[in-house]
């Protein structure tokens, strides 16, 4: 029989849980309290003792570590086979995993595994009836579907920002049982030979409180230095349009929208955007929306918070100035 | 040895052309497709492999008859073959069916050495297809490819995570879920066009494959309901001299923009 555990699939970055690992913390904990179950935080691969504390700190019940030496990096195949063969043994109710590029290239493989259902995408989740409810943005979010898993174990993908993570005050001193599965145990099919990470010193998208983004109506590319200017005194993340990733004058990494990434910072400024539909769709949960354009039948101003009709080679600098000034104040 | 690639194709809608209505219900404003953005990419790198390392690169679109617009873009931008599995007009939307039904193609085919496929579809975005179809085949995968390498029966790769660059080497077969950096997909040759219309399509059926139709009542997931994404409310256009604008809006933002944080996590 299926427990009633709820289990989350934790994500580490130089030892520390990803911030989406602390939102399905609290996306578990929601659960677990409407299930009756435990709140059990699974890390493939190694974690040390102070990364399995905070996961304690913020919502864990309990850490399960599955260790072996091909899960020291990730490898899609070996991480997904690990936790489909736990969640076969130990049968929780439920599995999250983020949107995270990792979680959302491991989650179908394993529910292919287990042929369990999944909810991918999510926005929101909820323990209804018995069984796992959630929201799914289709169709670049013009569209949500409200889905139901229909026999347990269920998975869900949920989207960065879909849960605060919890004041850490729960447990320091959890408990971590750590599981060292048998050489040749794993695949190991594919080896992953190196791994280069990137220090740009940027904030990313996904994390971002804030996020100033640039659009073809900053006219040149040496023009996009005004959004770094803006980005850098508020602390926020780069964001792009697709029309200037194609144009070369940012990577790709930058894009949002239908096919860039999906962001929901506190506060979205759109430079020069037109506000197409398909960058709608990265950034229209965006709590505040500042829509700066010298059009004033510009799409994006219909779902702005605020509008500056005006020209981005004038607004952007201005703006740049009056923040650093208040910074300086303040 | 000629590499042998299969990359999936599917047809979607173009984007804000689906729309809801009050009994939940989908619309379609021109009803027109495309191929998916990501599945261009994907054939991108089958082609630029054929290019370098002289593979057979097969298109496989699985859906109703619009994909084969795809399937023939496919062939007249340099793909070799093309395979069409019907869906007996029953749109599936199911992920899991859908991988059953492209891993039960490929294998009807005679496998590959290297299947591609995009890493999402515009649709839902969830990815899930590659994932599983490498499960249902067999073979292991990577998600997120931005460049591709196959030598001596090797395939190494390089793909994206949100805090570094991986580089992975395996053997084939293996299954990629390709992102943008690829390439941008080739235009059309004329002579590809001409060829891509003598071209036959080969035309699988649900049950060529040995396989059930897809029923919903099967399925691991059930829609409860389908809804317009709620309205954002109109905000207001400032007001006053550029000095003024700005002005009030560092004081609208104020409360929520904390200045000077320092980044999270080492990035
Ligand atoms: C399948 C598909 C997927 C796509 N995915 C994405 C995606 O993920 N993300 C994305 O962004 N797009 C995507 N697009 C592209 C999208 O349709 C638009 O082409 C793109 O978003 C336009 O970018 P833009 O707003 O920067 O440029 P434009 O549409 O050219 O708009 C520029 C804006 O700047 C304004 N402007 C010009 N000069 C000034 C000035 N001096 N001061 C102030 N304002 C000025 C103009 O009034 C205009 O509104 C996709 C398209 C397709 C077909």
């Amino acid at each position: 029989m299926v427990g009633r555990d709820i289990w989350i699939w934790a994500e580490f970055c130089r030892n520390e849980p990803s911030p989406l690992t602390l939102e399905l913390l609290a996306a578990g904990r929601f659960l677990a309290d409407r299930s009756g179950g435990r709140v059990t935080a699974v890390v493939t691969g190694e974690v040390s003792s102070d990364g399995a504390a905070t996961l304690g700190l913020y919502g864990a019940d309990h850490v399960l570590v599955l260790s072996h030496p091909a899960l020291a990096r990730f490898s899609d195949e070996d991480h997904a086979h690990a936790l489909a063969a736990a969640v076969k043994t130990r049968k929780p109710a439920v599995l999250l995993l983020g949107a995270s590029i990792a979680g959302k290239s491991v989650a179908p493989r394993v529910a292919a595994k287990l042929g369990a259902g999944l909810l991918a995408e999510c926005t929101a989740i909820d323990w209804t009836a018995e069984t796992l409810r959630g929201v799914v943005p289709l169709y670049g979010g013009t569209v949500l579907a409200t889905k139901e898993v229909v026999a347990l174990p269920a998975l869900a993908v949920m989207r960065a920002k879909s849960f605060t993570p919890l004041s850490p005050d729960g447990n320091p001193d959890v408990t971590v049982e750590e599981v060292r599965l048998a050489p040749g145990g794993l695949p190991e099919r594919v080896k992953v030979i190196e791994v280069a990470v990137e220090e740009t010193g940027e904030v990313r998208l996904e994390d971002a409180d804030v996020i100033v983004s640039g659009g073809r109506g900053l006219g040149r590319s040496e023009h996009y230095k005004l959004v770094r200017e803006l980005a850098e005194v508020l602390g926020a993340a780069c964001g792009a349009s697709r029309a200037i990733v194609d144009a070369g004058w940012v990577p790709y990494k930058h894009q949002v929208g239908q096919t860039g990434k999906s962001v929901k910072p506190k506060v979205y400024i759109a430079c020069g955007i037109s506000g197409a539909v398909q960058h709608l769709a990265g950034m229209r949960n965006s709590d505040i929306i500042v829509a700066i354009n010298n059009d004033v039948e510009a799409p994006i101003f219909q779902l702005a918070t605020y509008g500056i009709v005006g020209d981005v080679l004038e607004v952007l600098p201005a703006l740049t100035a009056a923040f650093r000034k208040r910074a300086s104040e303040g | 040895m000629t590499v042998r690639i299969v990359v999936c194709l599917k047809q979607v809608p173009i984007p804000g052309d689906v729309r809801v209505n009050e009994a939940g219900e989908l619309h379609y404003l021109t009803g027109n497709t495309m191929m998916n953005l990501f599945d261009a990419h994907a054939l991108e790198g089958g082609l630029r492999l054929k290019d370098d390392v002289g593979a057979t690169v097969v298109v496989l679109g699985f859906g109703g008859g619009k994909v084969v617009e795809s399937l023939r873009q496919a062939v007249a931008m340099g793909a070799d073959q093309a395979v069409h599995v019907t869906d007996s007009g029953c749109e599936s939307i199911d992920s899991s069916y859908t991988a059953l039904v492209l891993a039960a193609a490929i294998q009807r085919l005679g496998g590959a050495d290297l299947v591609l496929v995009g890493r999402e579809s515009t649709v839902a975005n969830s990815g899930q297809v590659g994932p599983m179809l490498a499960e249902f085949l067999e073979i292991p995968h990577v998600s997120a490819v931005r460049k591709i390498w196959v030598e001596n029966e090797r395939v190494r790769v390089e793909r994206d995570l949100e805090w570094a660059v991986e580089t992975l080497d395996a053997a084939v077969p293996v299954l990629c879920t390709v992102s943008r950096e690829i390439g941008e997909p080739r235009l059309a040759s004329v002579k590809g066009v001409i060829r891509a219309k003598k071209t036959v399509i080969s035309t699988f059926s649900i049950s060529d494959l040995g396989l059930e139709p897809f029923r919903a009542g099967e399925a691991r997931t059930r829609i409860i309901k389908l809804e317009a994404a709620p309205p954002r409310p109109r905000g207001v256009l400032l007001q006053g001299s550029l000095k003024e604008q700005i002005d009030q809006l560092v004081k609208l933002l104020d409360a929520n923009i904390a200045m000077k944080r320092g980044s999270c996590c080492g990035r």
